[in-house]
């Protein structure tokens, strides 16, 4: 779920740039207030992502904040607080908790351990505030590593339990936004995790671990398909988008709809094109 | 029920733009922080959140690639020729066609799976069957599988096209932001450089790999 989301920075004003930063930076704030410091480094860009849009569709009052970090000691840096990064936080620190829990189940991770056991107190605090939210997380990780047992190719299943979990994630407020928000979060999910099958194909297939793409990988034009689909994904995330009325911050997340998501998918090419020269 | 447009105070034929930016403003003066929780403005609230509701519901599913669908159906649905060319439309997919244009869909797909010869129609009528249950890719690969095996038939490629539609339109407003340009995400997040989560296809399910 990790690392997908991101802003295209070549197509942004240092001001947009700075901005972007500032709710990452205030992400970064709340999760260390809420869950301390083994909660700060779950920090991530999707979650910044829906901190950004969470603020600009309720236009709450917004706090600045001017602080130094461990990361970042010599240089003060400005930081955005904002009801809705308190709620991108929770679901940052749920994601990463069933991350943990995954690995885990999956392979007896010792690293998913320590962090499971780290995330213990704020994920149970985090569950009880967004019940909904925690639930459909863990539904659909479960359905998911089913479906993946079973080694299916399904491609709308697949991606559609992945939609669901950041599609619940999305929606902070039960309100006239929430089915709008719901959409976007679930046409990412869907998209992150098509994206990720579509990297991780050919260590996948060295390894001789199952990959969902294989029936369409065998297509003579798996690469045309590929982004058709992907495209598909990102235009049914815009056009939900598109249903809210928001103007703040509008060409910061464009950037992130419409160019900053792709910004994996142009390093693979670029690297699939150097590895055939 | 009052008009929607009424109730924002703008004309029907305002953009969408004029729409959102008629509902930030009554927003702002309705927010219940503003008015001491007054039960009037609550009101006032509710009834522009209806009445926006109500405006882009019937101007985005009218309008959007997958909800405009059927109208497409009884344009395309039967004996549309296409560039002068006769199309060959095979009688044992009559029923399942009357079965697509009912929105039987479980039906229509248990005939299709039952048929041992998948010709370009087949997968044509697939693509269509699973789309109305949901299934975008499948629709999308099954849709392309027909135009591969018959580029001359019109039926499917403007089917496809109809498919790609929102893609098309996608990428033509990217450009003004940056488009699916090559450009180098230079910044892996800073979970992975910390935590080292990044598996390169080792860990378990698959939603978390970067």
């Amino acid at each position: 779920m990790f690392g997908y989301v991101n802003v295209n920075p070549q197509a942004l004003s240092e001001a947009e740039k700075q901005r972007f930063r500032a709710f990452y930076c205030g992400l970064c704030h709340v999760l260390g207030q809420r869950c301390g410091e083994a909660g700060r480094l779950t920090l991530s860009n999707d979650m910044t992502f829906l901190s950004l849009l969470l603020c600009a569709l309720y236009e709450p009052p917004e706090e600045a904040l001017s602080e130094r970090c461990a990361l970042h000691p010599l240089k003060p840096h400005q930081a955005v607080l904002h009801p809705g990064a308190e709620f991108a936080a929770d679901m940052n620190v749920l994601l990463a908790y069933y991350k943990c829990q995954d690995d885990v189940e999956d392979e007896g991770s010792l690293r998913g351990r320590a962090g499971r056991a780290a995330l213990e107190k704020p994920r149970a605090r985090a569950e009880k505030a967004w019940p909904r939210q925690a639930a459909a997380i863990r539904e659909s990780l479960r359905a998911l590593s089913a479906l993946e047992a079973q080694k299916s190719d399904d491609l709308d299943a697949l991606a559609r339990l992945a939609g669901n979990m950041l599609g619940a994630c999305f929606v902070w407020k039960q309100d006239v936004f929430a089915p709008a928000l719901q959409r976007m979060g679930a046409a990412l999910g869907r998209f992150i995790y098509l994206m990720d099958a579509y990297e991780d194909y050919d260590a996948d297939v060295k390894r001789g671990r199952f990959n969902p793409l294989h029936g369409l990988h065998a297509q003579p034009d798996y690469e045309q398909r590929m982004e058709e689909i992907f495209t598909m994904e990102m235009a049914q995330c815009v056009a939900a988008f598109d249903y809210l009325p928001i103007e703040q911050d509008a060409p910061l997340i464009c950037n992130v709809l419409y160019s900053g998501v792709w910004g994996r998918y142009a390093r693979i090419q670029k690297k699939r094109k150097e590895a055939k020269a | 029920m009052s008009d929607p447009y009424q109730v924002l105070g703008i004309s029907p034929s305002a953009s969408d733009d004029e729409v959102k930016a008629a509902y930030r403003r009554l927003a702002k003066l309705y927010h219940p922080d503003r008015n001491n929780g007054s039960e009037e403005a609550e009101k006032k609230m509710m009834q522009v959140n209806d009445a926006y509701a109500q405006i882009m519901d019937m101007r985005k599913n009218g309008g959007s690639a997958f909800g405009g669908y059927g109208g497409y159906q009884n344009a395309y649905g039967y004996g549309y020729g296409g560039s002068g060319q006769a199309q060959q439309r095979m009688p044992e997919f009559d029923a399942v066609r009357q079965q697509l244009n009912y929105g039987q869909y479980q039906q229509a797909m248990e005939a299709l799976e039952r048929m041992d010869e998948r010709t370009a129609e087949w997968y044509y009528l697939y693509a269509r069957v699973r789309q109305g249950l949901g299934d975008d890719i499948a629709a999308l690969n099954f849709a392309r599988q027909a135009v591969n095996m018959d580029p001359g038939n019109m039926e499917y490629l403007s089917y496809m096209q109809q498919l790609n539609m929102g893609g098309m339109q996608y990428r033509r407003q990217g450009v003004q932001f940056g488009g699916i340009q090559n450009f180098l995400c230079q910044n892996p997040c800073l979970t992975c450089l910390l935590f080292n989560l990044c598996c390169g296809g080792g860990c378990g399910t698959r939603i978390w790999c970067c």
